[in-house]
């Protein structure tokens, strides 16, 4: 196998130029949204931080492989047959590749639960939302507050536990600058927790298919201080 | 050509004036499935179905083929008409499909609502969606499937003829019922089709539920077929281990059509259901939940995906070795991997439903066997990788779509992985970049290998070669343009931009024109494509018999073979990909 004397090194580097290239344009467009307003948010990011290198690995060496393999196992004009291996490195190969693709997606799988677990967090609250979505807007009410805002509003920094149901067909509460998302279903309140940790108003987007004014199924979060919380809830109400 | 348009014409006279007749005396939607019933029996009686049956009924032998053109438009028993039939349709659907992806893309070139109301871009886009999903379920299965599967196995035709043609004529009543409920008031749904929106609104709605039932019913006699076919018609000396990876690939995708396409049927008909007879399957109101659907259609349209991919997987690890001169690398394993693929594929349908309110800790071993596809998908790319290894490639127009679809599916899959993950999937679902994603694996996947196919086998169906020039425009003109259109869109999707929306925040403008000047590359590359089909078959050099070197059964016979395939019962004494040197 002297192919493989010469293809290493050459694989090696040009799978570490592939991958810092790609990291640095990656890092030049940052995919995820610019803010990161709650606890959640930062696991999610760093979940996908980690994928995405992960991703990134991988798309270097299956391309930089394939680029080798395009640049010098050519046909010339005269054609020609190409070699055959041997089988048993080529079993040893399918071998390595079984074990280390194992390895990869179970060390993913086991990552990803506890991130999962980390986002899921605790089931306790200090704020109550009822959500209620119908075609094509959010009603919001506080019933230990007795108040229903025009947007939703939570406390910094305190747990907030929303109830999501619908009132005709499928719709999805997402908030991206929380990277969360809900679906509200009729007949079924669904939760969903989150700890906002940044103040400022957010956009809050329907995410799932919901008929003729879907796209414009939108509204807002406004995460406010926790001492204006009950204030800036009685100038809601309405 | 009389036969079918008179079937054309007593299914519109049936299902529409029956429809309006029926809706005196019965409720309209009810009507409209008892006359779509009618006329869809018709439609299947005239074109031809009719007399092949009776001469079933008889004893009497039907002919197989008749020479000239017009064989295309008959009830033909002949797999290699058949399999140019659905050719002919899946590109039609892809044409049609295609120009509602340029309306779309059209619409959203600019931040605003350009010239569609919000309705009119919802129904565009299920019609877009569902026209793909019948061209990547058709065009490898049932077209390259069809000519190829027979003749590559060493068969004489598929094992049931008759059923062969009726899963073909299922389809074009689908594809006029999907028209006419564009025209009656259109679906909004997207094709996925979830209740309780599918079960409101308008009779578009309805035709829209028959037609995917009717093409489900015409997937499932597809995949008896291609099942018994590769298991007990192989010629002689074919072993298991000496099938083509092809056959293996469509054998493996004919376990899940069989199997998981009934679901889908019985949720859509559920939902028929629901809307014309009033029962509440999915209405919270009635006791029912719309959470059930979701969890049915996705246990048939999870395996549905690997009913597109598996087929692909196929072509390209046959066309790899060809072009490469080498035997295919770890055949046994790429068999093994579409059998490990077909098991997990049914395991792991909740993955598009993690932020449905399902059960918190049931997502945990979803996104464990979710990522374990990725083992037996790797080990397709290692085969692929290690067939080209050494090997003396030959750049040809089959071999260039090989290679773009391992790089495109590259991004397909690796990009899949956020959304197996949950704490990403939960941002990601139902966003511009889960689209991205899944047009990387359908697109970059499935149609990819199509053209890889459809370049490979093109003439041994027509005897002539493809134009090479235009076969290498069409490459790289449609990859430049995929590419254009759905990697700004893993950007915009990530942002904060939910998919099946008519507009986005003005912000996104750049990405968003860039996506939309993509689509419009990539439909010049389709007419390049066309243009090439239609100037080739007429005038393209003359193919011979194996114009590849290629070693597989059907490069031993004339192109096009001839009636019934082999003039003497082929045998097969060696592997199907004796290629190099020692
Ligand atoms: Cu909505």
């Amino acid at each position: 196998m002297s192919d493989w004397k010469r293809a290493v090194p050459i694989i090696g580097a040009m799978s570490a130029a592939l991958a810092v290239a790609l990291t640095r344009v990656l890092a030049a467009v940052h995919l995820m949204p610019g803010v990161v307003a709650a606890r959640e948010a930062a696991i999610v990011d760093s979940a996908f931080a980690a994928v995405l290198r992960i991703d990134v690995l991988i798309f270097a060496v299956v391309i930089a492989t394939l680029a080798y393999i395009l640049l010098f196992f050519r046909a010339g004009a005269e054609g020609g047959e190409g070699k055959r291996f041997e089988s048993s490195p080529g079993r040893m190969v399918e071998i390595a590749w079984m074990a280390l693709s194992c390895v990869l997606t179970l060390g993913l799988a086991a990552y990803g639960s506890e991130e999962f677990l980390a986002l899921r967090g605790s089931r306790e609250a200090e704020v109550d939302v009822q959500v209620r979505a119908a075609q094509w807007s959010w009603d919001f009410s506080y019933p230990a507050l007795n108040a229903t805002p025009a947007s939703l509003i939570l406390p910094k920094g305190k747990r907030a536990r929303i109830s999501i149901t619908s009132e005709d067909v499928l719709h999805s509460l997402w908030i991206p600058a929380f990277r969360l998302k809900q679906d509200a279903l009729p007949g079924r309140v669904n939760t969903l927790y989150v700890t906002p940790l940044v103040t400022g108003t957010y956009e809050i987007v329907c995410a799932e298919l919901c008929g003729l004014d879907h796209t414009n199924m939108r509204s807002t979060v406004e995460v406010v201080e926790p001492e204006e919380f009950e204030a800036r809830l009685k100038g809601e109400t309405w | 050509m009389t036969n079918l348009i008179a079937a054309v014409a007593g299914f519109a006279v049936l299902t529409a004036g029956g429809g309006w007749a029926l809706s005196k005396a019965m409720p309209l939607e009810a009507g409209v499935v008892v006359a779509y019933l009618a006329g869809f029996l018709a439609f299947l009686w005239l074109v031809g179905g009719g007399p092949a049956l009776l001469d079933w009924a008889h004893g009497r032998h039907t002919e197989h083929s008749v020479p000239g053109w017009t064989r295309f438009a008959r009830f033909s028993l002949d797999h290699k008409v058949i399999g140019v039939q659905y050719l002919f349709v899946s590109m039609l659907v892809l044409a049609v499909a295609g120009l509602m992806a340029l309306v779309m893309r059209s619409e959203l070139a600019r931040p605003g609502l350009q010239f569609l109301s919000n309705d009119q871009y919802n129904s565009v886009m299920t019609m877009h969606g569902i026209g793909m999903v019948v061209v990547a379920l058709t065009a490898i299965v049932g077209g390259l499937g069809n000519y190829a599967v027979p003749i590559t196995v060493g068969a004489r035709d598929m094992a049931f003829p008759r059923l062969n043609a009726l899963s073909f004529w299922i389809l074009p009543p689908a594809v006029l019922l999907l028209l006419a409920a564009l025209a009656m008031g259109g679906m909004d749904t997207g094709w996925r089709a979830y209740p309780p929106l599918a079960t409101r609104g308008g009779v578009g709605k309805l035709l829209f539920l028959l037609a995917f039932v009717t093409v489900g019913f015409s997937s499932i006699f597809g995949g008896v077929n291609t099942l018994t076919t590769v298991w007990t018609m192989r010629a002689k000396g074919m072993s298991l281990r000496r099938m083509p990876i092809f056959a293996w690939s469509m054998l493996s995708a004919g376990v899940i059509m069989v199997m998981a396409t009934s679901v889908v049927a019985a949720s859509l008909i559920m939902t028929v259901s629901d809307r014309a007879l009033g029962t509440a399957f999915f209405d919270a109101a009635g006791g029912g939940t719309a959470l059930l659907y979701q969890h049915l259609f996705w246990f048939y349209s999870h395996p549905a995906v690997y009913i597109m991919i598996l087929p692909a997987f196929g072509v390209v690890l046959e066309v790899l070795p060809v072009f490469s001169r080498k035997p295919l690398f770890g055949y046994t394993l790429a068999a093994g991997s579409f059998l490990g693929i077909v098991v997990l594929s049914f395991l792991v349908w909740a993955h598009h439903i993690f932020t449905s309110g399902m059960w918190d800790f049931l997502k945990i071993p979803f996104m464990v066997l979710t990522e374990m596809i990725s083992i037996p998908t790797g080990a397709v790319f290692l085969c692929a990788l290690g067939t080209m290894w050494a090997g003396r490639i030959r750049m040809r127009a089959p071999m260039l779509w090989a290679v773009g679809f391992i790089v495109h599916f590259l991004v397909g899959g690796l990009t899949g992985i956020f959304l197996a993950d949950v704490p990403t999937d939960i941002h990601l679902h139902n966003t511009l970049f889960v689209t991205a994603h899944f047009h990387f694996t359908i697109v970059g996947g499935t149609i990819f290998a199509f053209f890889a196919g459809f370049y490979y086998w093109f003439p041994k169906i027509t005897g002539r070669m493809a134009g090479e020039g235009l076969a290498r425009a069409h490459f790289w003109l449609f990859s430049l343009g995929f590419e254009l259109v759905f990697l700004p869109l893993f950007y915009v999707g990530a942002q904060g931009v939910p998919r099946h929306t008519a507009d986005y925040p003005a912000r996104f403008a750049g990405p968003e024109l860039a996506a939309s000047v993509g689509a419009f590359v990539a439909g010049l590359a389709t007419l390049v494509f066309f243009y090439n089909v239609w100037a080739s078959s007429r005038s393209g050099a003359p193919a011979g018999d194996n114009p590849w070197e290629a070693k597989t059964l059907e490069w031993t016979v004339s192109s096009p073979p001839p009636a019934e395939n082999f003039a003497s019962e082929p045998e097969v004494t060696d592997s199907p990909y004796g290629y190099g040197a020692a």
